[in-house]
């Protein structure tokens, strides 16, 4: 049948502009599944009648298929059992990964050098940087300034809480172990992730407070607190209370604070965090 | 991309199924322009047909491994198009419903009718006699090949008025098939 009748030209032009009975429409749709060739036929009069972008359509696809998204990070956490979709958003955000991932692993090599070559001062630096690393990623993370992925963010049906969260988990993901192993060869041993408490607090507290700043005046803030609490316990001769069994209470409370403000306020920063992009 | 357009269908899909966007954009070549056309004339708002076709090419890019051998792949082409469109449009209402007019002299047809079955008469003839709301049921339920739900979906009125619908269908298109003009 499909051998010995194809789709006159001006029947199928008028099926491609409308003007065709419904009857006659059905008999070429038919045809069309089963005939490549006059389906090939199809492009002419769909191209001359401008019924539908067909290269916007294409744009849109290409967007798509190929997302900005094929990033490590992305891929890392599909391994670790995140799905595809998320992992996809995450590779997305991951763009800033690349130079923020360096700028850490230098931060983390220096301390790591400097634990075996000069132990003492390392410490009071290690302290001082250590609980900041994940802050200042997950900062990045939502920074205002470099994110390819916004306009998906802000477009995709996708609760943006939780974007956030898993934003900050990849980062923690990335920049926990690699600080922690910076920290390996300082004595006491227990500093290497006694700075973990800390640097939790951090991030709630970091993402409270983007509910009323930006994310780099915020991070900007709770890191010049840190290093006035570290300088003056430094002179104090006493840095090690910043981590210690005391303050751990501290951070936790801080932590509990930085978690019920976000929680009460999600909304006021989902809002802004649209406001910024 | 000289020997991409040589190939067959199925085997662009395997190549998109490993990944390659240019076989993807080959088979967008040659699907597009057909789905985009019949897509448009199942819904009259250009911008969601759009966004069907593109949420359709996503849809065969990620699930082209999906798609068994001894299938065609325009049919199952068209079978996934036409669902990327009813889920863009559900629960938007329909642009315009056409108020269903009263047949009352249209006895309850045998339910194991189906367009097939008819061996003789004028079909073509028969089917454009039907009225317009019966048609777009016969259109979305046996030529599309969609389901009671995805064609009461399609065309914005309630499950139960689609298989009234195509029972009072079966019943005028024998009818017409039977006597000629009714």
């Amino acid at each position: 049948m499909t051998d010995t009748w194809h789709v006159p030209a001006e029947t199928l032009s008028a099926w491609v502009s409308g003007r065709i009975t419904p009857t006659t429409a059905a008999s070429v749709e038919q045809h069309l599944t089963t005939c490549a060739g006059c389906r090939s036929r199809v492009a002419a009069p769909a191209a001359d009648q401008m019924l539908l972008d067909f290269d916007r359509i294409w744009t849109g696809i290409a967007d798509r298929v190929q997302p900005p998204s094929m990033k490590p990070l992305g891929r890392l956490m599909n391994r670790l059992g995140m799905s595809e979709s998320d992992a996809i958003l995450l590779g997305a955000a991951s763009a800033f990964t690349v130079s923020w991932v360096a700028a850490t692993a230098t931060v983390v090599a220096l301390t790591f050098l400097m634990s075996i070559l000069a132990p003492a001062s390392a410490l009071p630096i290690y302290l001082l940087l250590a609980p900041l690393v994940p802050m200042a990623g997950v900062a990045a993370a939502y920074g205002e300034e470099v994110d390819p992925a916004y306009e998906l963010s802000i477009a995709a049906p996708y609760p943006q809480l939780r974007l956030l969260l898993l934003r900050a988990i990849a980062v923690a993901v990335v920049s926990v172990p690699l600080t922690v192993l910076a920290g390996v060869g300082l004595r006491p041993w227990w500093v290497a992730v006694a700075w973990l408490a800390p640097g939790l607090a951090f991030v709630l507290l970091l993402l409270a407070a983007t509910t009323w700043w930006s994310p780099s005046r915020a991070a900007g803030a709770i890191a010049l607190l840190w290093t006035v609490a570290s300088v003056a316990t430094y002179q104090l001769d006493q840095i090690l209370v910043l981590v210690g069994p005391g303050s751990i209470g501290f951070s936790v409370f801080l932590g509990v604070v930085g978690a019920a403000t976000l929680l009460l306020r999600r909304d006021v920063l989902l809002l802004r965090l649209r406001i910024f992009r | 991309m000289g020997t991409l357009a040589d190939l067959d269908d199925r085997a662009v899909l395997a190549k998109v199924a490993d990944g390659d966007s240019v076989a993807l954009r080959e088979l967008y070549t040659r699907h597009a322009p057909w789905l985009g056309v019949r897509l448009r004339r199942r819904c009259a708002d250009t911008e969601i047909v759009e966004e069907a076709l593109q949420d359709a090419f996503v849809a065969v890019w990620k699930g082209a491994n999906r798609f068994r051998d001894d299938g065609d792949v325009a049919a199952w082409m068209w079978g996934i198009a036409i669902r990327r469109l009813i889920s863009r449009l559900r629960g938007k209402p329909a642009l315009d419903v056409v108020p269903l007019q009263e047949h009352d002299d249209v006895e309850v047809a045998a339910e194991e009718v189906v367009l097939a079955s008819i061996e003789y008469g004028d079909l073509g003839g028969a089917l454009a006699r039907l009225p317009p709301e019966f048609l777009a049921v016969i259109e979305a339920t046996v030529l599309d090949g969609l389901t009671t739900k995805e064609a009461a979906q399609l065309l914005g009125i309630p499950e139960g008025t689609v298989k009234t619908r195509a029972m009072r269908a079966r019943a005028q298109l024998r009818a017409n098939l039977a006597g000629g003009i009714s």
